[in-house]
């Protein structure tokens, strides 16, 4: 080829030069691109596919009472965990070897006691498998670990690398179903509550949003509470390969552990109350009614809302709901069939009529009004009711009694029907509304503040109430009725052949519609209006008035300190717990003041201190429980709150319904119990009353009981 | 035999190049396959050094006999290349959906794509000398075409759409050297592009306007696993866990490894297995990763050096017939790398086609040192010795 031929080839090859640049430059180009302009993006892509960031939980905080006695904590339970990183850094090469030696010695620990050794190892390889996603986290093979078998681990530790035995925390609750209900207990997130958890004032403040397979506290203090109790949860990176098997780790934040939650609640009074409960719920059981089962108590601080003891029957073990919950478990818990289920706190969710305990709020209103003075005295026959129309709408005195001529104060102190349905009835025919006003300026129908989950609101009724409350359902049955009327003959007269019949037809349209709004009128005459029987039923504390114990006590403590209703409140203070630092501390806080002069609260006092005092006729309805009691100086109110109308069959059962206060002067505790099926609350709450002022005031029977 | 005096003819810097392209591999597959055999941290390292050793000892062989002298086998040779990409059918074992491969021994496997890509580059030059000068109309073409087309048939019937790619850049190569109308042989090839170009498009458009609806989703005669891996070249995010996973996680690698690199044995992506086929196919990627953006230029300056010297010995061959060895091995080599790097790099699909002289592989590597060899026996033999 001489230079002439080549020529043309060469100028080609050129070209080809240029391509061949081209391209390495156009990949040098792009190399640039991925790992200058945008190397950050691609190394933190990265390091996302082999920097794993793993969870560490904390300890749960505890909860004590107010003398710091434990009533909530975290105990250590053991289990068995198998870390791949340990494992595959040790020296023995084949590490189905190690599991194969380890099913040999859990064997005889296994949940199944027939499987072989072999089939073990299967089932322990399966959890590595369905774990082979997250091999930077340990696998765990057994949980509940005796201690035997620590023992032999511990023993065989170097021909077992990466097996360990370790301690993960698990709620315990030592005193068992001491104010079981008020601490609630802790389970795993449900998917509807994650929403309702991430509405915590505390927890959006500090950005932590609660996720599935959270640990939560599902009632009590342990769910209001839950932010502060769950402490912070620590970080662990992981570094891991292609396979998700750890190659690294190290802890880059310790986590925190929680409060311990300090509660107003003295566990001994706690414990007091509750036995005592216990027993008179026994009681009544054997003597009176085999269906007396439940009933709560609640004994509080007048000076400062705490309360110091919250008890409820049945009780709850939050012990039995943190595991596996078996069906005989979940039907004493949460259903009715053996007993009244066990997991609801009656002291803060149960509703129940006051009945004569509500007396001192109509009295009150009957002062208000001016309508009477506590010197009045009414006889205490039922002619006093009014005419024989109106005394059929009352009751009569309980136990067909007749306490002669009584004032305000004999009237509490004997209970008497007559007196407070006079006083009612002056009231309710004067302002049908200041018996509910007066009965939430003491708390009663309203919302406490309690800081604890599922408070029950209650009813204090008033003839708007009622109005509002039944009201609505009668008028859209007439709305209805006249639509249907309406659509009805839009048809028919349209198809009526002349005048005559349709003018037939709109007469009998208008009669129809004219007996539509009769029933109706009858209907909320009967149903919706205010009546004389709700005037007579409401002052004695029947119809529709429905409470919480804990009001109850709150209304009690209002009524005695001086008209100042306080938030109630169940915790003190959030403490460090490493250092016990304060880290938050709750104060006392009066939510309103009672309109009510100090005369008059006075007045109502005195009644109440007539409860519990005196002899022979002038005996009060609870002097006998307290006359062993010398250094009693307080004042109660008994109530029996018939369960039901006359003519239904809970008709004859009666709930026994007991407040009280000690002592006279400077009040310092509020007690209010209810006795379901305790027929009288002198008999049976009032105990409860009695056991709690001796504990609490170091009192002791005069006569050894 | 070539004369002691051939030797003064030798390219330097070419050779030089090659030496270096080859420690470079063996550095890199130190680190790259350092975990992929339990207990043999340099069992690759040691099987590769094995094959450059025997595959200098190859181009040494190739270089004793002067080329020219294979001229006159041409037909042969396209015949035995023909026989070898059949017998894949035959004796060939699967591998990943394809059988490319033919058992020697039990351990022992070649591939005779890589050398037929050889032996066509050799039987080729020949018959476009033989058309020296008559090529310039479009009926020229035809002639050359079926030529090249029953081997590209073959390997893309095992299949092994990156060998039959290679065959079509070999053939488009080596016909603009050998003097194509530039034209007419560029207007074809735009053609040829927008053809395949539509038909893909059809295949995979989706909402087409209703005149185009009869079209819509065009078979194409290729597999669907082919097929896939253009569509998850397109959006890699698409596959996750498959050959989007590859892709996405080589460009993790090429990307974080910045301008220094995160040093050797310190890159995550390989050294913690998440690239795939890291000391074959993605060996591109653990250099990056490791030796940064400054290994990288590294490697693209030892290629263009050696990719410019030998075009350079192209232009200084002592006939037509070495021209377009030359030619036909050069643009195999530049193709290569284009589709390795580009893969690596997330601009080119995922053909698994290995990076030339850098990644592991017995088959490449002695194809790659044949081909070493010739171009240094055209280099040896050139002009230069003829107007001395």
């Amino acid at each position: 080829m001489d230079e002439r031929d080549r020529k043309p080839y060469v100028y080609r090859l050129r070209g080809l030069t240029i391509g061949v640049m081209l391209i390495i430059t156009i990949l040098g180009i792009n190399i640039w691109n991925l790992q200058i302009s945008q190397g950050a993006y691609y190394a933190a892509e990265a390091k996302g596919n082999y920097m794993k960031l793993v969870k560490v939980p904390p300890t749960r905080g505890d909860i004590v009472d107010k003398n710091g006695n434990i009533l909530v904590t975290s105990v250590p339970e053991f289990v068995l965990n198998l870390d791949w990183l340990d494992l595959q850094q040790s020296k023995t090469s084949d590490w189905k070897e190690v599991v194969k030696r380890l099913a040999g010695y859990i064997k005889p620990y296994w949940p199944y006691p027939n499987q072989s050794v072999e089939s073990i190892t299967e089932d322990i390889l399966v959890m590595t498998q369905n774990h082979q996603w997250e091999r930077y986290q340990p696998v765990m093979v057994l949980d509940n670990v005796p201690q035997d078998l620590q023992a032999i681990i511990a023993e065989h530790q170097n021909e077992l690398p990466g097996v360990s035995v370790d301690a993960v925390p698990l709620r315990s609750y030592p005193q068992k179903t001491l104010a079981g209900q008020l601490l609630g207990y802790v389970r795993e997130i449900g998917d509807k509550e994650i929403a309702e958890f991430n509405q915590n004032e505390d927890a959006q403040k500090a950005s932590f949003e609660y996720a599935q397979g959270d640990m939560i506290g599902k009632m009590g203090v342990e769910k209001s509470y839950d932010f502060w109790l769950r402490g912070k949860e620590g970080i662990k990176q992981v570094e891991i390969d292609n396979r998700a098997r750890p190659v690294s780790k190290q802890l880059i934040q310790p986590p925190e552990p929680g409060m311990t939650v300090q509660l107003t609640i003295d566990a001994d009074l706690q414990k007091v109350v509750e036995e005592s409960l216990d027993q008179v719920i026994a009681n009544v059981q054997k003597n009176t009614n085999p269906d007396a089962k439940s009933g709560a108590a609640v004994v509080m601080d007048v000076n400062t809302g705490k309360i110091l003891a919250m008890a409820s029957r049945p009780g709850m073990d939050p012990n039995d709901l943190t595991g596996i919950i078996s069906d005989s478990m979940f039907d004493k818990y949460y259903t009715n069939k053996i007993a009244p289920a066990a997991s609801l706190n009656r002291a803060l969710s149960g509703l129940y009529a006051p009945g004569s305990t509500f007396k001192m709020v109509t009295a009150i209103a009957a002062f208000q009004l001016q309508l009477t003075t506590p010197d009045e005295q009414i006889d205490g026959k039922k002619s006093s009711l009014g005419n024989l129309a109106a005394q059929q709408q009352g009751t009569s005195e309980w136990g067909g009694n007749d306490f002669g001529l009584v004032n305000l104060s004999r009237a509490l102190a004997k209970s008497s029907n007559i007196y407070f349905q006079v006083m009612g009835r002056r009231v309710f025919d004067t302002n049908p509304e200041v018996v509910r006003q007066i009965a939430n300026e003491f708390g009663l129908g309203v919302v406490s503040g309690v800081n604890l989950p599922g408070e029950a609101k209650g009813i204090a009724p008033s003839a708007e109430w009622k109005k509002a409350y039944f009201g609505p359902t009668y008028i859209k049955a007439r709305d209805k009725k006249l639509a249907d009327i309406e659509a009805d003959y839009a048809t028919k007269l349209e198809q009526a052949p002349d005048v005559k019949s349709r003018q037939k037809l709109q007469a009998k349209k208008d009669a129809e519609k004219n007996a539509v709004e009769f029933e109706y009128k009858q209907k909320v005459y009967e149903n919706v209006n205010w009546k004389l029987y709700d005037s007579f039923n409401n002052s004695i504390g029947q119809g529709y008035n429905s409470y919480t114990p804990l009001q109850l006590a709150n209304y009690t403590a209002t009524l005695v300190n001086g008209g100042k209703r306080y938030t109630l409140y169940v915790v003190d203070k959030l403490l460090n717990p490493i250092t016990g630092e304060v880290f938050r501390q709750y104060y006392p806080k009066v939510i309103n003041s009672v309109s009510v002069s100090p005369d008059n609260l006075d007045a109502v006092k005195q009644g109440m201190r007539a409860v519990v005092t005196g002899t022979g006729d002038d005996a009060g309805t609870a002097a006998g429980i307290f006359a062993d009691l010398p250094e009693f100086t307080g004042g109660a109110k008994t109530g029996t709150a018939q369960l039901g109308n006359i003519n239904t069959a809970l008709g004859k059962s009666y709930n026994g319904v007991f407040v009280a206060f000690a002592p006279y002067d400077k009040p310092q505790i509020a007690f209010a119990g209810v006795v379901e099926f305790g027929e009288s609350g002198g008999s049976t709450a009032g105990y409860v009353a009695k056991a709690a002022f001796m504990k609490y005031f170091g009192w002791e029977s005069t006569n050894g009981n | 035999m070539v004369d002691k005096k051939n030797l003064k003819n030798m390219d330097v810097p070419f050779v030089v190049a090659v030496l270096l392209l080859l420690a470079t591999s063996l550095i890199v597959l130190s680190t790259a396959s350092y975990n992929l055999v339990k207990g043999q941290p340099y069992y690759y390292v040691e099987l590769q050094t094995m094959w450059i050793l025997s595959g200098i000892f190859l181009a040494m062989m190739v270089n004793r006999i002067d080329y020219q002298r294979l001229q006159k086998f041409s037909w042969y040779i396209y015949g035995f290349n023909i026989l070898l990409l059949s017998a894949v059918f035959i004796f060939g074992s699967e591998a990943k959906g394809a059988t490319r491969w033919i058992p020697i021994t039990s351990s022992f496997a070649i591939q005779p794509s890589e050398f037929a890509k050889i032996f066509l580059i050799l039987s080729f030059s020949d018959f476009l000398t033989k058309r020296q000068g008559k090529l310039n109309r479009f009926r020229d073409f035809i002639a050359p075409f079926f030529y090249v087309l029953v081997p590209m048939l073959l390997t893309f019937k095992q299949p092994d759409l990156g060998t039959t790619l290679v065959f079509m850049a070999i053939f488009i190569g080596m016909m603009l050297i050998a003097g194509a109308n530039i034209r007419k042989f560029g207007g074809l090839l735009l053609a040829g592009a927008t053809t395949v170009g539509l038909a893909l498009w059809l295949h995979f458009s989706t909402n087409l306007p209703s005149w185009l609806q009869f079209a819509q989703g065009l078979p194409l005669p290729m597999k669907e696993y082919q097929l896939k891996r253009l569509t998850v070249f397109m959006n890699p995010a698409l596959d996750r866990s498959g050959d989007g996973y590859n892709i996405l996680q080589s460009m993790w690698a090429v990307g974080s490894g910045g301008f220094w690199g995160k040093g050797y044995r310190q890159g995550t992506q390989g050294q913690l297995s998440f690239l795939p086929e890291q000391h074959t196919d993605f060996i591109f990627a653990v250099l990056s990763e490791e030796f940064g953006f400054i290994g990288v230029i590294t490697l693209l300056v030892f290629f263009s050096i050696f990719l410019i010297r030998g075009i350079n010995i192209a232009m200084h061959a002592r006939d037509l017939y070495g021209v377009l060895i030359a030619t036909g091995i050069i643009t195999m080599i530049s193709f290569h790398i284009l589709i390795n790097i580009g893969m690596n790099s997330g601009i080119m699909p995922v053909t698994g086609k290995p990076l030339p002289l850098i990644s592991y592989g017995g088959s490449a590597m002695w194809a790659n040192m044949i081909s070493i060899g010739l171009l240094l026996n055209i280099n040896l033999r050139s002009r230069r010795l003829i107007f001395k």
